[in-house]
């Protein structure tokens, strides 16, 4: 947190962008990709049960942009890509894409639910800082 | 200058206080912290206290303690779906800049 710098005009700032082109990546050998917590696969299991689409999994992704770099993304898909790698944990499916897995190697995914919100949040050893959640500002 | 709330802020706000048990509403407060300087927090609030300030918008209470209230007087409160992420949002005219959502990072 400490190593998170203000971004004047972040909001308006914070920029999309693809990941630049990644080095052909190969899961260490015993590696655990992901470790994925239980409020995940029931929340992902109960949102999946309701779209009724069985081949939707939940895709992770990592793209250029926000306060710090690079921020996480997580959308529901139902094509898997060629570069795809694919975790099951539970009922559910989670891809992520040869690039963005570079970035999130060993990283924790959890679903937090609390008065501020509901949300996926990644706890990422390979992140050197992260920033805040909205709830973060200047005057 | 007031706190209000939107009417999807108001029905969260609502739902929360009933899945709690009751309450009086809602505490905005401010901390010191965050990547900006300041962070919002959210508490559910029994009653005001003395150095409060308390108002009403869609049916609902919002308190501020009158220490914090120049740096929120305005802020309309929301409750909005990010992709697969829903959460409350603070629409703050007195902020000059935020920052990201925790999915922002540096490697």
């Amino acid at each position: 947190m400490s190593a998170c710098q203000s971004q004047p005009n972040a909001g308006s700032s914070c920029s999309t962008g693809a990941l630049p082109p990644a080095a052909p990546f190969t899961l260490p050998e015993g590696a655990t990709p992901l470790i994925v917590s239980d409020s995940v696969v029931s929340k992902v299991g109960a949102m999946l049960a309701e779209e009724g689409d069985p081949n939707l999994k939940l895709r992770i992704f990592v793209t250029g942009g926000g306060c710090s770099g690079f921020q996480y993304g997580f959308a529901f898909d139902d094509v898997a890509k060629e570069d795809d790698l694919c975790v099951s944990a539970g009922a559910i499916g989670i891809l992520v894409d040869a690039a963005s897995l570079q970035y999130v190697m060993g990283a924790e995914i959890d679903y937090e639910e609390n008065l501020e919100g509901s949300r996926f949040v990644i706890r990422n050893p390979n992140a050197a800082s992260t920033c805040g959640c909205g709830s973060s500002f200047s005057v | 200058m007031s706190l209000s709330v939107t009417p999807k802020a108001a029905k969260q706000i609502r739902k929360a206080l009933d899945q709690r048990g009751g309450g009086f509403g809602l505490r905005v407060a401010i901390k010191t912290s965050g990547c900006s300087g300041y962070a919002y927090a959210l508490e559910f609030a029994e009653a005001p206290a003395a150095e409060d300030l308390s108002f009403e918008s869609e049916g609902v209470h919002l308190l501020v303690d009158a220490k914090s209230l120049p740096m929120v007087a305005g802020t309309q409160l929301d409750w909005v779906r990010e992709g697969l992420n829903e959460g409350f949002k603070f629409n703050n005219p007195n902020a000059s800049a935020t920052c990201g959502c925790g999915e922002s990072f540096t490697v």
